[in-house]
């Protein structure tokens, strides 16, 4: 008998006053805030982030009673950080000197003389009572003491600092270039809470992430999550969880995918909340489908998101058009959200985010990913590598909205015979699967499609022709006469139709029918309406008796079996 | 925002003194001058401060002789220890050219609007602007 495990007991009682940080996504990294009075480190390389995101949250808090103190020892200079951090949209010059204040203490950091140091802050936390400090560069204290210096007066140092600016009641950080194999050093056991920001370059394209190594009193986030720098400031995209939380629970509906005769096939259309991917080489009208799943959506009043990576919107609008697919005035309506991403270095969280931002805001029910290959051409390299893994996070993520999910995938047509699908498994990530391929009948190119997958319920096998013409697409005939569909070349074949009553002799036939015709019959009589001698009838009837297709009445004989298809 | 020439005029006429003595005018201009670099190293730095100081300095001594009664040592600029006897109206013009100087050549760093508040900070005392400041935001809503 399987052993049900124990869960740990939560403790209900007191809850750590959290700060808003200010930061987009960093609140929900951290698991709601960041926690009043604790003491941080901020640690990463150059370049990645950490005194913006520090000044960031700085500004975020910084009150007149509770002002902010950035304190900078050495490393970045005050006059180059004001000149550049003055150009992100939260740092308010208005601000500096009423509730920011800045302090430059190089020259007690480069006498070395770590009292000094430490007698400047706590004067300065004193005068200002602030409730946020920033301390920066952190680890050009560890420069100022020398590459020999005692590490235990640092240690000591840290201890001071720490228990001082706690008493004051100051929610602190410390900013420093620190290396993964310095995690031994005394901060970092001091520190509550440890961010650790790094910068990646790979190619044209710069990645820059967050982890959280340490957040005391906290469920934070694990994994590396994507940090985005505009001029608006530090955004962290938190990541995807792997296993999506909860899939939302699937309803009976189905979602009409706009073109006639595939909604049969699918037996009744998609599932609602279902994720489709439809794969189909080059040319075949993967949009174009999307495009009539989205109006179909539209028609019966289901907002819909749609992000694109390979056109732009207004050429996308303008290819709706041409398969009279009007989509203007649905976007100018806000009913519908074109998503174009094409900035090669996308992470699939800040993906996730845009898309599920627009989920929310229109309402949408339906979201369409065209295409699969476009979104990982728009990722920077580093995501690509486990593109599959993330893939699979951002379906996910949006089913567990609630939204059903229309991706198409571009897929290159072999020699080898098979349905090509994508190269990402897709099976393992959707719930259904249509695909498309191009046939070759009597010396012309067709397109055709099948629905390969429909998870949980039934759907045809059958593959349709089709084309796209310019209302759309049509479903032309069924293949069902045709083998070898699947090479791309099929052959008609010339298919007998199956015996109505496998097993039986012409005549045994004939007498059944008789009796199926005219109900009851003596062994007389159906010689009579067949023209046998009596000898054989009593023969065949034995033998249709044996075969249970009649059955006696007496002296009689009445007919148990129909054919086949009636 | 208040133009340099403005804010180094309110910051002499605050601190400096030139209606009196020549000496009184130059002790003045020195304690200005401490001032200034006390107030501007707690933001920038007192080498940041100093290289600003003794670069305004260089610029504006060669069109205000008055200004003799300050010297660079060390990279810093500090009361010279003879210098001629100026005016104190002199005295007073020399100091707002050095401070209008300085608040240039810092807003070419961090900005004019900047440069301006931070000057402004060692003029004014804080607790003043914070005064304004909590007004104007409650204007604000």
């Amino acid at each position: 008998m399987a052993r049900r495990q124990a869960s740990i007991p939560r403790k209900a009682g007191p809850v750590l006053p959290l700060l808003d940080t200010g930061v987009p996504g960093l609140n929900q990294v951290l698991g709601g805030g960041l926690p009043a009075l604790s003491f941080n480190l901020i640690a990463g390389g150059p370049g990645s982030g950490k005194t913006t995101l520090t000044m960031q949250l700085l500004f975020a808090n910084a009150t007149i009673k509770r002002p902010g103190l950035f304190i900078t020892l050495l490393g970045e200079t005050s006059l180059k950080m004001l000149r550049y951090q003055q150009l992100f949209a939260f740092f308010d010059p208005s601000r500096v000197g009423v509730d920011v204040h800045f302090l430059n203490l190089s020259e007690e950091v480069l006498s070395g003389d770590l009292d000094r140091v430490l007698t400047r802050i706590t004067e300065e936390v004193c005068r200002l009572k602030p409730g946020i400090v920033v301390i920066d560069s952190f680890r050009s204290l560890h420069a100022a003491q020398g590459p020999d210096g005692p590490t235990d007066r640092l240690e000591h140092f840290v201890q001071r600092l720490a228990q001082h600016l706690t008493t004051w009641e100051v929610t602190s950080f410390l900013i420093g270039e620190y290396q993964e194999s310095e995690l031994r050093n005394p901060v970092f056991t001091v520190a509550d809470g440890i961010l650790w920001l790094s910068q990646e370059s790979n190619r044209n394209s710069v990645v820059r992430r967050l982890q959280i190594v340490k957040a005391r009193g906290m469920s934070s986030m694990p994994g590396l999550h994507t940090v985005r720098m505009t001029s608006g400031g530090v955004q962290v995209f938190p990541r995807t969880p792997e296993r999506p939380g909860q899939k939302h629970p699937r309803s009976n509906v189905r979602l009409s995918t706009g073109i006639p005769g595939l909604d049969e096939m699918m037996g009744g259309g998609i599932p609602a909340g279902d994720s489709l991917v439809l794969a189909g080489p080059t040319g075949t009208g993967k949009t174009t489908f999307a495009m009539k799943f989205v109006a179909a959506g539209l028609a019966a009043g289901e907002p819909a998101v749609v992000a694109i990576f390979e056109e732009h919107p207004e050429a996308y609008l303008q290819r709706a058009k041409s398969v009279e697919v009007d989509l203007r005035e649905a976007v100018r309506a806000d009913k519908l959200r074109i998503i174009y991403l094409r900035p090669l270095d996308l992470s699939v969280d800040e993906t996730l985010d845009e898309i599920r931002t627009a989920v929310e805001e229109v309402g949408a029910k339906r979201v369409v990913i065209d295409s699969i290959s476009g979104f990982e051409m728009a990722l920077a390299p580093a995501f690509r590598e486990d593109f599959r893994e993330s893939l699979y996070r951002l379906i996910g993520a949006l089913t567990g909205l609630g939204v059903t999910m229309f991706s198409t995938v571009e897929v290159v047509e072999g020699k080898e015979a098979g349905i090509q699908l994508t190269g990402y498994q897709v099976s393992f990530l959707t719930d259904d699967i249509v695909s498309q391929r191009y046939i070759e009948i009597e010396g012309e190119l067709h397109k055709a499609l099948v629905v390969v997958k429909m998870r949980g319920s039934p759907h045809s096998l059958e593959f349709r022709t089709y084309q796209i013409t310019s209302t759309g697409v049509n479903l032309g005939e069924s293949l069902r006469d045709y083998d070898g569909v699947i090479t791309g070349m099929p052959t008609r074949q010339l298919r007998m139709p199956p015996p109505a009553y496998p097993g039986l002799t012409a005549r045994e036939i004939l007498v059944l029918e008789i009796l199926i015709r005219s109900g009851v019959m003596s062994p007389t009589e159906v010689a009579k309406h067949t023209g046998l001698v009596r000898g054989d009838i009593d023969v065949i009837l034995s033998r249709l008796v044996n075969l249970k297709y009649v059955g006696r009445k007496g002296v009689r004989y009445v007919a148990e079996a129909r054919p086949r298809g009636l | 925002m208040n133009p340099p020439g403005t804010v180094a005029r309110d910051l002499w006429t605050r601190t400096g003194d030139d209606s009196s003595a020549p000496e009184a005018a130059v002790e003045s201009a020195a304690r200005v001058c401490a001032q200034l670099r006390e107030g501007l190293a707690r933001w920038i730095g007192s080498h940041g401060t100093d290289a600003l100081l003794v670069r305004a300095f260089e610029s504006v001594r060669p069109h205000h002789p008055a200004l003799s009664c300050f010297e660079i040592d060390k990279d810093t600029l500090v009361p010279a220890a003879a210098a001629k006897v100026h005016g104190a109206a002199d005295v007073g013009a020399g100091m707002v050219a050095l401070v209008s100087e300085l608040i240039e050549l810092l807003g070419r760093i961090i900005g004019d609007e900047m440069a301006v508040r931070l000057v402004e900070q060692v003029c004014v005392p804080g607790p003043r602007l914070v005064v304004n400041n909590e007004r104007k935001r409650s204007h604000h809503g």
